[in-house]
């Protein structure tokens, strides 16, 4: 214990050597590009422009000072932090019935609150991060056999039930980020590939039914129609069509001539084809590099992190990020179905832009205190 | 405390998943293989994989020319709108015009970024200039709150709801009775206060006075009411009926009024003659939340208007058009530095077609004058008054045309005027008034649907037909050979036992007609004879007819919301009763359809088919809509006239004939005196069909009648009933009418009158009072 103190200490006098770069440096960079996209998109036609830009910028400047603090918190604190964020989180989720801010009329779906001050906030957003830092430590116990495997997938199921339940109704997007983050922290926990064999098989054959008929709602069957079967359905189509055409018409440095393809929620779902429409090849493809290199960075920090539950936390964390980026720009580009989910540091959204920083400050906490193992 | 700090580079945090001893042994070959096998190198190389497919997608969009036509849709053109398409027009089958569509300006505002205080002023002024030119705002305030002195226009219930609506003023219930100010966002029952509260709303500067704040806060509430589309730079509609004087006047100087852009609407006209084909035409209205959800694929919008009934929703697809997009170009508070768009960019709208009926307006209105006229005339009758029986009411009427099948007239009175409708929409009270009449809301809730103006009596209800049944039982009698066309006597005595069950005839009740032929016993309408040959003929032979002839089946008429009826049947019966005893047929049954009652129901518009398949032995499709064009003349659509044999010999078509010749030719006939001395030779049929309301509610009869003319060369088939209209010969002076006007008979070649001595009329008889069981 001492030892490990001492370490902490030792880091925190030497602060800014020991953030980790790889990480942080990509992450602000892909903010920036970001904030010139949105700059782009928000000054043709949006009309609070340009306090919305304003505000997404404080929240950027804001979420980093938020991560460099999360960075001095002692790392072993994440467990009860997880169950804070986890419990705060479900009871939000509980009250938004009926204190929601209705609007379902205007996007479609999503689980917004509307509280002073901070304006719109969709506590699924902390869910996903209280999900992985509870979930990371029960993997543990079960990675360490201090726990066997039937009692903690029995109190994995229980954790993940409740938030999965309540979100899944309207937000079937946030709920496949807490699949698949959940997922990515299996696999390295060390699933058997014959079980993965298997699970997928099942899933195919036996979840796709289920999940078609009663998860999805027609809204959502028909984005994920208009990708199979395109040119089936003019309405739901019509939005990757004009993505498509944005993303075309930058070309190599972007569209130059200062007229823009429409696309709706161009700002948010459909920004990737902002980034191409505004900075072209160069841009999107630096978005990919970036987006990428921090994703690799995780995993290899990840990799070198002694204790497991620290090295799941960033594979969660990693997972989902992945998740956002892959199927945005994904669909964005016609190869994925279209589901309601934002490109993470580049999408309009103050809120969702903090709760990112939140998460990298847990990334950069453990990246900086890796080599240190607690018992 | 065992710290595992390894800064050696050499990562053992795999070995639980990596064979442990593989990892100890040194070499490039072991760490290549420990790395590939490492799970986190097998999610990267996932995750890369994905990033290598996207990177190269969105490379291979940018460097190609992806979609050319999408973007030259609406390329680089943020601020657009989309511009409506005329409405098709409504003729008839001469080419009058039935529903148009009038052109009217109107005028949007887009955002110009303005502040409040010059919108305020700008609005202020534009609301003067509406006035000095009779420019009509389009959702007005007025509606719900006025001012001189404060007061709420509706309910206070309707405007809780308003208030507390969540796409406006998202105002909440104060849960405990409280004094409630304007800015603490309950909801306000003092309409003083909610004006304040608008004031502060729209930041109304105090400066104004109450009645400029109203003017401004009527606008305001416009563009409040669609704040979602004008936040995201969709022009909102804030004015219909403007003048172009006042076009000219703020094109002119737009740099004053900024953001306002002029745009072209288009109103529903419908002539007076649609009230007469009210129910072919049909009407418009706005979109339903329904309707929206399966047109918007279609590029539909909430605000679009869609055809509500008839035609004008029958072929909505056709008479719609497409909405076009276009650039508009405003001046904004930056001033002129945005770029111009040319009014080539985007999409024209694409004009309706144009639907022509074969509907012909004159044969209309004298069959609908006819049904009226006959009812006021059975209102004002003496007799009628005396009983105090409730009478003739309603009626609905089809002509058709035998050869091709289409339909000359179709009539359903009590009719509506569709302009309410469109001027309901507008704001007109009266309309609106008559609309919720119409539509059976709010206080007119207890009429019940089939009593409204709105329902096509000639495919939607469903009559006995009584005597014109006849003919059905007659074709399936002479078909099965149960009596042929040269030896068909029965013999009429009454009272009488059919199939277990006493009759009597209702001429002759004492004795009866005695020995009748064929042809007398149609001329007289004899119930006892129809009876005996139907019972002898058996109900299944009756059935097989009924259906070839189209009776009880859907005739595929291109009208929405047809009626199948049904037919009087061994499986009717079984499915129609609920008590398993009940199910059973018996001969009195058959007795019974063999008159066209019982079971039997059928619309008008099958019993017009029905006629005109006795003059031909076709089966035509009746249909209203003669053929479809587009605004450049390329016919999209025509109406069916194929027709179906129906296996008739010629020497039953020719007894029938004969038979039906008879009610107009012989002394006995049922319409005898109605057709004296008429021109043309007509073959037809009267008809007194029970309701079985008759005693219970001290109601008359159905009058029905069925005819084709001219007897020898079929033109065109007639079928009409009126409502309580007793008796079917009576009615038959409004088939004199129609054929007069159809063959062009002056009046005076004619001088047939109405003869109301009840004893010509067919009377059925009385049956519908539950009978002992009859003995199988």
């Amino acid at each position: 214990m001492n030892n490990a103190k001492s370490g902490i200490e030792q880091l925190r006098n030497n602060y800014f050597r020991a953030v980790d770069y790889w990480l942080i440096v990509p992450i602000l960079m892909l903010t920036v590009i970001g904030l010139f996209v949105l700059n782009g998109v928000l000054s043709s036609g949006y009309t609070d422009y340009p306090q919305n830009l304003y505000r997404q910028a404080g929240a950027a400047v804001l979420g980093t000072v938020v991560a460099l603090v999360i960075c001095l918190l002692e790392t072993h604190f994440l467990k009860l932090i997880g169950w804070v964020i986890y419990s705060v989180s479900i009871m939000l989720l509980l009250i938004m019935p009926f204190d929601g801010y209705d609007m379902t009329a205007k996007w479609g779906a999503d689980l917004w609150m509307n509280l002073p001050i901070i304006g719109t906030f969709q506590p699924s957003e902390l869910t996903k991060i209280g999900l992985v830092l509870v979930a990371a430590f029960l993997f543990e116990e079960m990675a360490n056999k201090t726990m066997t495997s039937r009692r903690g997938f029995l109190y994995l199921g229980l954790i993940y039930a409740v938030p999965l339940l309540l979100i899944a109704r309207k937000d079937a997007g946030s709920a496949m980020v807490i699949i698949f983050s959940f997922l990515f922290i299996l696999f390295i926990w060390g699933f058997k590939y014959r079980y993965i064999l298997l699970a997928l098989s099942v899933a195919v054959v036996g979840g796709l039914p289920i999940f078609w008929n009663f998860l999805l709602s027609s809204m959502q069957k028909q984005r994920i129609l208009s990708l199979l079967f395109q040119g089936s359905d003019p309405q739901s189509e019509y939005n990757l069509i004009q993505a498509k055409s944005a993303i075309s018409s930058g070309g190599l440095v972007g569209n130059m001539t200062g007229s823009y393809v429409s696309v709706p929620v161009k700002e948010s779902d459909f920004i990737y084809s902002a980034v191409s429409e505004h900075m072209g090849f160069i841009g999107t493809t630096a978005v990919i590099v970036l987006s990428f290199l921090f994703l690799m960075r995780c995993l290899y920090v990840a990799s070198k992190t002694t204790q497991k539950a620290y090295s799941y936390i960033i594979i969660g964390l990693a997972g989902g990020f992945a998740f956002h980026f892959i199927e945005n720009m994904g669909m964005n580009v016609g190869l994925l179905p279209i589901t309601g989910i934002p490109l993470p540091f580049i999408s309009l959204g103050g809120t969702a832009l903090m709760v990112n920083f939140i998460s990298i400050g847990i990334i950069l906490n453990i990246s900086m205190n890796r080599k240190i193992s607690r018992r | 405390m065992a710290n595992q700090i390894k800064d050696n580079g050499i990562y053992v945090f795999d070995h639980d998943h990596v064979d442990a001893g593989n990892v100890e042994k040194s070499g490039p070959a072991t760490t290549i293989y420990s790395f590939l096998t490492s799970r986190f190198a097998i999610l990267g190389m996932i995750l890369c994989s994905f990033g290598v497919i996207i990177l190269i997608m969105t490379a291979s969009l940018q460097f190609s020319n992806y979609s050319e036509n999408a973007l030259s849709n609406s390329a680089g053109v943020p601020m657009q709108y989309s511009v409506n398409a005329p409405r098709g027009n409504i003729t008839d089958r001469n080419g009058v015009s039935l529903a148009s569509s009038e052109e009217v300006n109107t005028l949007l505002i887009a955002n110009a970024g303005m502040n409040d205080t010059d919108l305020n002023a700008m609005l202020l002024e534009l609301s003067y200039l509406f006035d000095q030119y009779n420019a009509v705002s389009v959702t007005d305030l007025s509606n719900y709150l006025t001012i001189n002195p404060y007061a709420f226009q509706k309910t206070p219930d309707e405007i809780t709801s308003w208030q507390v609506s969540k796409n406006l003023f998202n105002l909440k219930e104060p849960k405990t009775a409280k004094v409630v100010t304007y800015s603490d966002g309950y909801v306000m029952s003092d309409p003083q206060i909610f004006f304040l509260y608008l004031r502060a709303k729209f930041n109304i500067d105090e400066s104004y006075s109450p009645d400029e704040a109203y003017r401004i806060a009527v606008i305001r509430y416009q563009m409040f009411a669609d704040s979602w589309a004008y936040s995201t730079g969709t022009p909102v509609k804030i004015a219909t009926d403007v003048p172009q004087s006042l076009i000219q006047l703020l094109l002119e100087q737009n740099f004053k009024y900024k953001g306002i852009i002029a745009s072209k609407d288009y109103r529903r006209v419908y002539s007076p003659l649609a009230e007469v084909s009210s129910h072919v035409v049909g009407y418009v209205g706005k979109i339903s939340q329904d309707g929206l959800t399966q047109l918007q694929s279609m590029g539909y919008s909430s605000d679009d208007v869609v055809g509500q009934a008839g035609i004008e929703s029958q072929m909505e697809r056709y008479l719609h058009g497409q909405s076009g997009m276009k650039a508009y170009n405003i001046w904004t508070d930056a001033g002129d530095k945005g770029s111009y768009y040319s009014e080539s960019i985007g999409t024209d709208p694409i004009p309706g077609a144009n639907v022509t009926l074969t509907i012909d307006s004159r044969y209309q209105k004298v069959l609908l004058d006819g049904i009226k006229d006959y009812i006021a005339s059975a209102a004002a009758d003496e007799l009628v008054r005396k009983t105090g029986n409730k009478t003739a009411s309603a009626g609905a009427g089809v002509m058709l045309d035998v050869k091709t099948g289409d339909i000359l007239a179709m009539v359903s009175y009590p009719n509506f005027d569709p302009s309410d409708f469109v001027l309901s929409m507008e704001g007109d009270t009266q309309a609106a008034e008559q609309v919720k009449y119409y539509l059976g809301v709010g206080k007119y809730e207890k009429i019940t649907k089939d009593d409204t103006p709105l329902w096509n009596r000639a495919i939607m209800s469903q009559y006995a037909p009584g005597s014109t049944f006849k003919m059905v039982t007659a074709v399936a009698a002479l078909e099965t050979k149960v009596i042929s066309p040269g030896s068909n006597t029965l013999v009429c005595t009454s009272p009488v036992e059919i199939g277990g069950w006493k009759f009597t005839c209702h001429e002759r009740p004492v004795g009866g007609h005695g020995p009748l032929t064929l042809s007398r016993a149609f001329a007289t309408s004899c119930n006892i004879y129809f009876q005996k040959l139907g019972v002898a003929t058996g109900i299944d032979a009756i059935d097989e007819w009924g259906k070839k002839l189209g009776l009880g089946e859907l005739s595929g008429v291109d009208l929405p919301g047809e009626f199948a009826g049904t037919r009087a049947s061994r499986e009717t019966k079984r499915l129609l009763r609920v008590q398993e005893y009940d199910k059973t047929w018996f001969p009195a049954d058959t007795a019974q359809s063999a008159i066209g009652q019982f079971d039997n129901d059928f619309t008008i518009l099958q019993l017009a088919r029905y006629t005109a398949a006795l003059a031909t032995d076709n089966l035509v499709t009746p249909h209203v809509i003669k053929e479809v064009t587009a605004e450049d003349g390329t016919v999209l659509y025509t109406g069916s006239t194929a027709v179906t044999p129906v296996g008739i010999s010629q020497s039953t078509l020719a007894a029938i004939k004969a038979g039906m010749e008879a009610v107009v030719s012989t002394d006995e006939g049922t319409a005898r005196d109605t057709f004296l001395n008429f021109p043309i030779k007509i073959a037809c049929k009267t008809g007194t069909a029970e309701t079985g309301f008759e005693t219970a509610n001290k109601e008359y009869s159905n009058g029905l009648f069925v005819c084709y003319a001219p007897a020898d060369d079929p033109q065109v088939a007639i079928a009409f009933v009126v409502e309580k209209g007793e008796y079917g010969a009576q009615t038959s002076v409004i088939a004199k009418k129609l054929l007069m006007a159809y063959f062009g008979i002056s009046d005076s070649s004619s001088t047939g009158t109405v003869d109301t001595d009840a004893s010509i009329g067919d009377i059925p008889t009385s049956v519908t009072t539950p009978a002992p069981t009859p003995t199988p």
